[in-house]
């Protein structure tokens, strides 16, 4: 960039024409899907190796997954004017895939590429499967991801021809020369009436043959070897292409096409594939349109290194091919350096089968010498990395700063970084900072292989996992009638639970307020089948629960329900719920929510691992059952009606558990509470649930009974001091959350053992309190900083913060819930709830946790 | 079981009988949901597994199957294996067989009930090995999944109990009733491909 100084000007432009956009923020409107396969051998490649493989592998009668990222079969075989086994190619190749498809045992994907090799022989692969089509099937995906899982992976993924490095070899019109042939035989397209070639190997005069064969002129053969030789050379001669060896391109001309290019002897000798120094002599011009060029032909050894596989050095080759196979892949054909057909095919017959490879016999035909083409003074850019505009000087500045690495190179470069990720760069760049090192280029090394091996979209990686199928959504048994009765949905884990039931004009606060009042001055119903539930059963429960809990479990009565709380092995709170016992030996865990999975596993983990003596047997009953709260104190009149069950005061008192039956539907009724009334948890088995729900509503119409959703619950727990999520997070203990008189003397339990850790009971420690605003009106926000300085002068000591929060209908005031350092011994002293986020500030007092009934009466009416 | 309250599957608002997905093509996938089954899962010991096994047998008329991922089938009657020492007896609802079963087992196995905890749906159809790979990194090939086969697996973001009837690879699914509506999304959309028809 010309003046230098001028760079901070052109670079907004620079950059932005380099076409660094902007990512979309539209949904994808195509559809995505993926599929699991499985088979005995996967073929990935259907050239001529990939091809025989496959074929002798389904003669075994084993399961072949046959893929090509091609549309068609055959590989390179159908670019090139071949004949095999006496046909010509492609109708060997015909005959061949009728074969192929005529079997069971065999599978072929055309249009998918392996982009992934991972452990246990897993390749990823992806299938364009609409992305050609005019006449799109919208209940087909556009692209399909298909996870393998191979026993045995035969690599005959092929080749990438490479690039030769030299003045203007970016001009429009230098083509590779494989190119150029697959455009004459693949596409019958001529890309130029009058070519010059260039190449350091036998391989392009092929593509020389096949031009002239297409009508074109061949202006020249040029070819760096100073002594080519063998069966193209004769053909080329014999067909009157005039042959430059030890020639080499120093320029190209032409100024919207090319008209010319100079050709000149290579100064000096070349033997070896590692110089970079040749410079070129004084030249002639020779007229064409095209310059076809080819520097020799690079394995593609990605899959087998991202296998794990370690990659050899081919010195005669000037390549890398792919060394001891890590997993069960074996590479053949091209992908491991073998490139005439005979031992292609006589390989992939072999690897088919499961037999040793045959020994190759190497001709002289592929041995590329130099690739690069350095002229000191030349005018034009000789490019190393098409994709990110990386030359031979850039190269060579690196080598000078210092970055001798080929792994820093890459980086200060951005060599191979493109969406080739090096393909057609890395072995020119490798052989480059070899010769500027003075090292061989096995000691320079290679960048490792990452997945993908090209471009993947997200949205194959996404496949249906999108919109409605991102996640599944848990719903009770009563879902279908909160919907009809307007609820507003909250998350709860995976469930969907009723937030609140608005009616007209109001919102979430008046919904709960209602809602609330009702339930606690006549009777509210509430969906809570989401808590899970665990039957315990077995001559061993009663003294497994007894280790499972903080308090004594082993003299609960039949018919009885317990709170309990467990702790974690490190002596914190894990969760807490009821249980009750149902008969001698067979009890039914309630967990929260959020932990019900977690607390299943865990109980399972210590019957098989801890106490495997136990003779206890655990399982979730949580889907089997649809639960429901009824609770307020008209809860017994709705309810009694409805129940074979004594439900007064004595025969059922607060904590009782029994089965009976609902209006012919058996049922487990538990005399607990939440919300701190009198009431019933009823369960129900799960398709009944929505006619014993309308059922309670009916009976409990004349009593006014309200449905009432996830905030009013939340309001009643906060009233009530009761611990859920918030409080316990797994940082508080059983005495930071005032549940200390819980935990058992004389009994062991999971957790004791560590509850005496010092940082456990540090007088500092952050415990549960109740809050409340002085001025008895303002919010109090969930997540606040409690502190004890109003003008939050940094540093601003933190004392603790805001749990959960609520507006308690029965008081008039916001209440809250918090932890705070030294709990309760800051009963009635003022503090500040700061939320800096929206600039507030709360002047609060510290209360105890309980607002509400604080000795429970009203549990025991 | 009541007189007055009726049932209501978990499927009630979703499930229409009909054809779905591509039209244009052949039905690949049809689904059946079974209705009015009871599920009792019996869990044991390892000890007491083979005096469990015999107990069932005298009850159900068959035993539970030995081996691992295996599932026995009589009648109405089938008996699925569902992990170790555990089993879920699938039959047409049968109020007598739980406490037959508790009494005569006693302490030396768990009966739970599940039938209303599972949705049970059958697939049929020349698309199913190829559906199921849809949601599945199982082999479903006849020659690893055959009839009888059955096991508690993921398909998709489901935790299911398959069951294979036969070797045309038709099956069983039973899925977690409050995750039912969610699968039902899933299958009719990963099943559109093939040509749905629900029964």
């Amino acid at each position: 960039m010309w003046p230098a100084s001028f760079w901070q000007h052109y670079e907004a432009i620079i950059r932005r024409a380099a076409g660094l956009g902007k990512a979309s923020r539209e949904r994808d409107p195509d559809r995505y899907d993926s599929r699991n396969s499985h088979c005995e051998v996967l073929v990935i490649g259907a050239g001529p190796a990939g091809l025989s493989a496959a074929l002798a592998a389904a003669e075994t009668g084993q399961r072949v997954l046959l893929l090509d990222e091609n549309p068609y079969l055959g590989g390179w075989l159908r670019k090139n004017a071949e004949t095999v086994d006496g046909q010509a190619a492609p109708a060997w190749i015909d005959a061949i895939e009728a074969e192929l498809r005529g079997r069971e045992n065999v599978t072929i994907l055309p249009r998918t590429t392996a982009f992934g090799y991972y452990d246990h022989n897993l390749i990823a692969a992806v299938e364009r499967v609409q992305d050609h089509s005019a006449d799109f099937n919208p209940w087909l995906p556009r692209q399909r991801l298909w996870r393998i899982r191979a026993r045995r992976v035969i690599l005959a993924s092929g080749s990438i021809e490479q690039p030769l490095v030299f003045a203007d070899n970016d001009r429009p019109g230098v083509m590779l020369a494989g190119a150029v042939r697959a455009y004459i035989h693949n596409y019958a397209v001529l890309p130029g009436r009058r070519a010059l070639l260039l190449a350091n190997h036998d391989d392009a005069y092929r593509t020389a043959v096949a031009l002239l064969e297409a009508g074109a002129t061949v202006a020249a053969m040029v070819d760096l070897r100073a002594k080519p030789g063998g069966h193209w050379l004769e053909q080329a001669k014999a067909r009157g292409i005039p042959v430059l060896a030890g020639h080499g391109i120093a320029a190209v001309n032409g100024r919207h096409a090319i008209s010319s290019a100079e050709v000149a002897p290579l100064a000096t000798s070349v033997g070896t594939s590692s110089g970079t120094g040749s410079g070129v002599g004084s030249g002639r011009r020779i007229e064409c349109d095209l310059i076809a060029m080819s520097g020799g032909w690079s394995p593609v050894v990605h899959l087998h290194s991202q296998s794990g596989g370690k990659l050899d050095y081919r010195a005669d080759l000037g390549v890398f091919v792919p060394g001891a196979a890590k997993q069960g892949s074996q590479a053949i054909g091209a992908a491991a350096g073998v490139f005439e057909l005979d031992n292609c095919l006589a390989q992939g017959r072999a690897a088919g089968a499961g037999k040793a490879l045959p020994v190759v016999i190497v001709g002289n035909a592929s041995m590329p010498e130099q690739t690069v083409l350095k002229v000191p003074g030349q005018y034009g850019k000789p490019f190393v990395d098409f994709q990110n505009d990386v030359t031979l000087d850039d190269i060579a500045l690196a080598e000078r700063e210092g970055y001798r690495s080929v792994e820093h190179l890459k980086r200060y470069t951005t060599l191979g970084m493109g969406t080739d990720q090096g393909k057609t760069s890395n072995i020119n760049a490798l052989t480059v900072l070899a010769a500027q090192r003075g090292d061989p280029v096995p000691t320079v090394g290679t960048t490792t292989f990452r997945p993908p091996y090209t471009p993947v979209t997200l949205g194959a990686l996404a496949g249906r996992s999108v919109g409605q199928h991102f996640k599944p959504l848990r719903r009770t048994a009563l879902d279908a009638w909160h919907s009809q009765h307007g609820a507003v949905w909250i998350d709860a884990g995976l469930w969907r639970r009723p937030h609140y039931y608005p009616r007209p004009g109001e919102n979430v606060d008046s919904a709960a307020e209602r809602e609330t009042i009702a339930t606690r001055s006549r009777v509210g119903l509430c969906d809570v089948s989401t808590l899970g539930k665990i039957d315990i059963q077995g001559p061993d429960a009663a003294e497994f629960l007894n280790r499972v809990y903080v308090n004594g479990f082993a003299k609960l009565p039949i018919g009885r329900a317990r709170y309990g709380v467990m702790l974690r092995e490190d002596g914190l709170v894990d969760d807490d719920g009821t249980t009750s016992r149902l008969g001698e030996q067979h009890y039914l865990m309630t967990t929260t929510t959020a932990n019900a999975a977690r607390v299943l596993s865990k109980l399972e983990y210590y019957l098989q691992v801890i106490w495997p003596e136990l003779r206890v047997l655990v399982t979730s009953v949580t889907e089997q059952w649809a639960g429901m709260s009824v609770a307020g104190p008209k809860a017994r009149e709705v309810l009694a009606p409805l129940l074979d069950l004594d439900l007064s005061n004595a025969a059922f008192p607060f904590m009782a558990a029994a089965e009976c039956t609902f209006q012919g539907v058996p049922a487990r009724l538990f005399r607990i509470s939440f919300s701190g009334e009198l009431a019933y948890e009823l369960n129900v088995p799960a398709d009944y649930g929505p006619a014993v729900w309308e059922a309670i509503i009916q009976a409990g119409e004349p009593y006014g009974v309200v449905v009432y959703g996830m905030e009013a619950l939340g309001t009643m727990r906060v009233e009530k001091g009761h611990v859920a999520g918030a409080e316990l997070n797994g940082q508080t203990t059983l005495d930071d959350l005032g549940l200390a008189k819980m935990a058992g003397k004389k009994k062991a339990f999971i957790g004791k053992a560590l509850l005496d850790r010092d940082a456990l009971n540090e007088p500092a420690r952050q415990q549960l309190v109740g809050l409340q605003p002085l001025d008895g009106k303002s919010w109090i926000k969930a997540g606040s900083q409690l502190v004890a300085d109003k003008t939050l002068k940094p540093p601003v000591e933190m004392l603790g913060h805001v749990t959960s929060i609520a507006y308690s209908p029965e008081l008039q005031t916001p209440i809250a819930l918090a932890l705070l350092a030294g709990g309760l011994t800051h009963e009635g002293e003022t503090l500040y709830a700061a939320f800096p986020l929206k600039n507030e500030l709360v002047p609060v007092r510290v209360v105890a946790p309980h607002f509400i009934d604080p000795k429970g009466e009203r549990l025991h009416v | 079981m009541s007189e007055v309250l009726t049932r209501r599957c978990a499927l009630a608002a979703v499930y229409q009988t009909g054809r779905f997905g591509q039209a244009e093509s052949a039905v690949g996938i049809t689904i059946q949901r079974l209705q009015g089954l009871d599920i009792l899962q019996v869990a044991t010991y390892p000890d007491t597994a083979e005096r469990v096994r015999n107990i069932i047998a005298q009850q159900c008329g068959l035993a539970p199957a030995e081996q691992p991922r295996q599932a026995v089938i009589q009648d109405d009657t089938r008996i699925l294996w569902n992990g170790p020492q555990r089993w879920w007896i699938v039959l047409p609802e049968n109020p007598a067989l739980l406490s037959q079963l508790r009494d005569e087992l006693g302490a030396d196995a768990a009966v739970t009930v599940h039938s209303h905890g599972r949705v049970v749906l059958r697939l049929q159809g020349p698309a199913t090995r190829a559906l199921l790979a849809k949601g599945s990194a199982v082999d479903f090939h006849p020659d690893h999944f055959p009839a009888g086969w059955c096991r508690p697996l993921a398909l998709d973001h489901f935790d299911v109990q398959l069951y294979c009837l036969d070797n045309e690879a038709s099956v069983d699914v039973y899925i977690a009733r409050s995750l039912a509506v969610s699968f039902w999304e899933w299958l009719l959309d990963a099943a559109g491909e093939f040509g749905v028809e629900v029964l």
